[in-house]
């Protein structure tokens, strides 16, 4: 594929960002889909060194969060998810730093 | 090459049609606007309909099963919320190309219940593990950076709402005709904070037609009523690095703002009205930065002065905007373009403004992706 950015042609380079990143917005969700456990929030983060994720944002107040809040990168389980053949996913959500 | 005219334009109320099909209602609307203009079906050269969750099932040429079966050329559009002013703009395109002298564009929907969100393809569902997909935690988090950079506070979000259903009272077509007094607003439920329940457009049912013609058809059939279409745009997203993970509504209006202000050599100082895309409050809060009706981060000031509610300077969503008259997703950019129609008329009875003669209708489609579409008229 070519890049987004400019449609140049020329080969992309594999990028590895860390795990710590800042808040850079939000939402907090209070009716989401059924089955889904609210309150939740809903956070973008742009992790140091350039890249955007959004995720599910753990263990800080709502009402505490302010924009550049930092946070790190967990891996988890998906909530359990696995796929028809039984293989598990690997997820991710954030986690307050400063926070529990 | 040919000005483009509107000279029919109506809709059907919006709201729950449950005894009628998505080729119903295109059917109604585009009656409506035939009569309006004084031509039958019979007269149309093309028709474009918009209907994002029907335009697979051929909705124009069902609707066509209704009206009559001209064998006239239909193009079903399906663009997300931008799907009733693709299908308006392809119209005008149309009738600019001087090969129809009228052309049909009608938006029409049977909205799905609930909240809307792009499902995704493969894997576990994300809603809760990644964050929320839902429209409303989307138009959160981008509200949510503009009261982080600007200090934009929850009630001036929620007094988009309190003035857009205030509108809404005047229109009899809306969905829903209530006051909302602020109290109201910031008590009903929290669906995404800072978005309240009556701070989410309602998924409704409706639909919506214009007429375009040539000027040489304008002129045969009086100038009377008619519209002179200034600027029709279409944009797609521009490259923006935090998007798609962080929804950007901003950038692609502002494309097709500045290139529907260059089409018509006017700009947002000569605009009478705008209807913009409401559908969640905090985008009319963006809308107004991204269309140049106030200078960046002036928006909290603007809706506070009350220089956009009807009386106002420049009043914004009359109609009630998505928030109370509905969002029926393919009709609404056509919906947005008849309210206009109405205004540059003379004829919108009690909500009418005052000698208006310039409109801008904008509308935003998104699905993981973003599509606008900005049309500036004027009274002909």
């Amino acid at each position: 594929m070519a890049c987004r950015g400019c449609g140049g042609r020329s080969p992309l380079e594999a990028f590895r960002a860390g795990p710590a990143g800042t808040v850079y917005s939000w939402g907090v969700i209070h009716r989401s889909y059924p089955g889904v456990a609210v309150p939740f929030i809903s956070a973008i983060v742009d992790l140091d060194g350039g890249l955007t994720l959004k995720g599910t944002l753990r263990g800080i107040d709502p009402a505490a969060l302010r924009a550049g809040q930092k946070v790190r990168v967990e891996f988890d389980n998906a909530g359990g998810a696995v796929d028809k053949e039984g293989t598990p996913y690997v997820g991710f959500h954030f986690v307050a730093e400063g926070a529990a | 090459m040919s000005d483009a005219f509107i000279v029919g334009a109506d809709m059907i109320k919006f709201g729950r049609h449950p005894d009628k099909n998505p080729y119903q209602l295109a059917a109604e609307a585009a009656l409506l606007a035939l009569d309006d203009a004084g031509l039958t079906i019979r007269d149309v050269g093309a028709v474009y309909a918009g209907s994002t969750f029907n335009a697979a099932s051929m909705v124009a040429q069902r609707m066509m099963q209704l009206i009559g079966q001209t064998g006239a050329p239909c193009v079903n559009v399906s663009n997300a919320c931008a799907a009733g002013a693709t299908a308006v703009r392809q119209a005008i395109l149309a009738v600019k190309s001087g090969e129809y002298d009228v052309v049909l564009a009608v938006g029409a929907e049977k909205n799905p219940r609930g909240l809307l969100a792009s499902p995704p393809s493969d894997g576990p569902p994300a809603e809760g593990l990644f964050g929320s997909i839902s429209t409303p935690a989307i138009f959160a988090e981008a509200g949510m950076v503009h009261a982080n950079r600007y200090g934009t506070t929850m009630e001036q979000f929620a007094q988009v709402a309190v003035k857009n259903h205030h509108h809404s009272t005047m229109n009899p077509k809306a969905a829903y005709q209530i006051e909302t007094p602020l109290e109201e607003v910031m008590a009903s439920e929290m669906i995404a904070w800072p978005l309240t329940k009556l701070m989410c457009s309602p998924n409704v049912d409706g639909a919506a037609a214009v007429v375009v013609v040539s000027e040489k058809k304008a002129r045969e059939l009086g100038l009377g009523r008619a519209v002179r279409v200034r600027g029709s745009v279409l944009a797609s997203e521009p490259f923006e690095p935090r998007s798609p993970e962080m929804f950007d509504p901003n950038s692609v209006t502002r494309l097709a703002a500045a290139k529907a202000y260059e089409m018509a050599g006017l700009g947002p100082q000569d605009l009478d009205l705008v209807e913009l895309h409401d559908c969640f409050a905090t985008a009319e809060i963006l809308h107004y930065e991204n269309l140049g009706l106030c200078g960046e981060g002036e928006a909290g000031r603007l809706i506070d002065s009350g220089e956009t509610a009807l009386g106002g300077k420049l009043p914004v969503n009359v109609s009630g905007g998505l928030l109370a008259k509905g969002h029926p997703i393919g009709a609404t950019g056509v919906a947005n373009i008849v309210e206009l129609v109405y205004h540059l008329r003379g004829e919108a009875g009690a909500r009418q403004v005052a000698g208006a003669k310039i409109g801008l209708a904008h509308v935003l489609g998104f699905a993981t992706v973003a599509a606008c579409g900005v049309h500036i008229l004027e009274k002909a």
